[in-house]
């Protein structure tokens, strides 16, 4: 699975890398994750990359934007196709309605513990793998 | 007038949570299963009387870690849907398990059953069952089909009209 991860929290990052070591050996699967962690690399990626994914995961919270501005850039670009799908700690009603609205796939509240990352990644394998 | 209203699907994996919600809102059906991570979101409004009821519906990752969990999928719900398949014992069963947490931590909010799947034949039995086992814990209880449309709009206008009387 190609997955692309808009993320600019180094912890979160981390803890995202060693669940995701862990769920490839313990299912051995394959999961290649391409990083995003500014509004600048946002940019320059939706310019330049012709890579292909199967699920965006997008913070809500980003530096100088938002989640939902970053999606509806996605969504007018060559990648509005692939599925888009939130990966965020915090989680408010109306936000959650909005991103709806724009064509959001799945509105995820990040785990705390390590296990339950674990757990989620391989769902987020199951569903979304082609 | 016109109000707005949360509601939530609980329930295990693949009872139909996600069949529920897509037939309430877009009168829609597939065969296909994939399975929901987090929340999806579905939205119909209702005519009840005067009132338009916007029913925004959370259909919410099946199974017990999130109902367990800290985590605030259910925060603020107006209505609770819990959702069982009477194909699958196990799904009935732990309808209690739900009712437990619900009760702790959403006494007020209106909550109503859904017995779902009863297009699938030769489960009649089952079906009877879990009315009769739950029929003192809810109000209200639904036999559903999202696959022949039977019973949804019915359940979820019940609901709705609960929360204008």
């Amino acid at each position: 699975m190609n997955l692309l991860l808009i993320e600019d929290n180094d912890l979160d990052i981390e803890i995202f890398n060693l669940a995701l070591d862990q769920v490839i050996n313990d299912f051995n699967i394959e999961i290649n994750i391409t990083y995003i962690t500014s509004l600048i690399q946002i940019n320059s990626f939706l310019k330049d990359s012709n890579a292909q994914f199967d699920v965006i995961l997008s913070d809500m919270n980003l530096p100088g934007t938002n989640g939902i501005d970053v999606m509806k850039k996605f969504k007018q670009s060559k990648f509005k196709n692939i599925p888009y799908v939130f990966f965020t700690s915090s989680l408010y009603e109306k936000e959650v309605e909005v991103a709806y609205l724009e064509g959001a796939s799945d509105y995820i509240i990040k785990p705390e513990s390590f296990l339950d990352n674990c757990k989620l990644l391989k769902k987020i394998y199951d569903v979304y793998e082609k | 007038m016109k109000i707005s209203k949360k509601i939530c699907l609980i329930g295990d994996e693949s009872v139909g949570k996600t069949s529920i919600s897509m037939r309430f809102a877009d009168d829609q059906f597939s065969e296909s299963y994939k399975a929901t991570i987090g929340v999806k979101l579905f939205q119909r409004e209702l005519k009840i009387d005067e009132t338009s009821v916007n029913m925004i519906v959370w259909d919410i990752q099946g199974g017990k870690e999130l109902i367990s969990s800290p985590q605030q999928y259910y925060r603020a719900a107006h209505g609770l849907i819990f959702v069982c398949d009477i194909s699958n014992p196990e799904s009935i069963e732990n309808i209690s398990f739900y009712q437990n947490i619900v009760k702790k931590k959403y006494p007020t909010t209106q909550k109503i059953l859904l017995l779902n799947k009863t297009d699938l034949i030769n489960f009649s039995k089952q079906e009877e069952q879990a009315f009769e086992r739950y029929k003192e814990s809810f109000d209200l209880i639904f036999k559903t089909s999202a696959k022949n449309d039977i019973g949804i709009t019915t359940a979820f206008t019940s609901l709705a009209s609960r929360f204008i009387s």
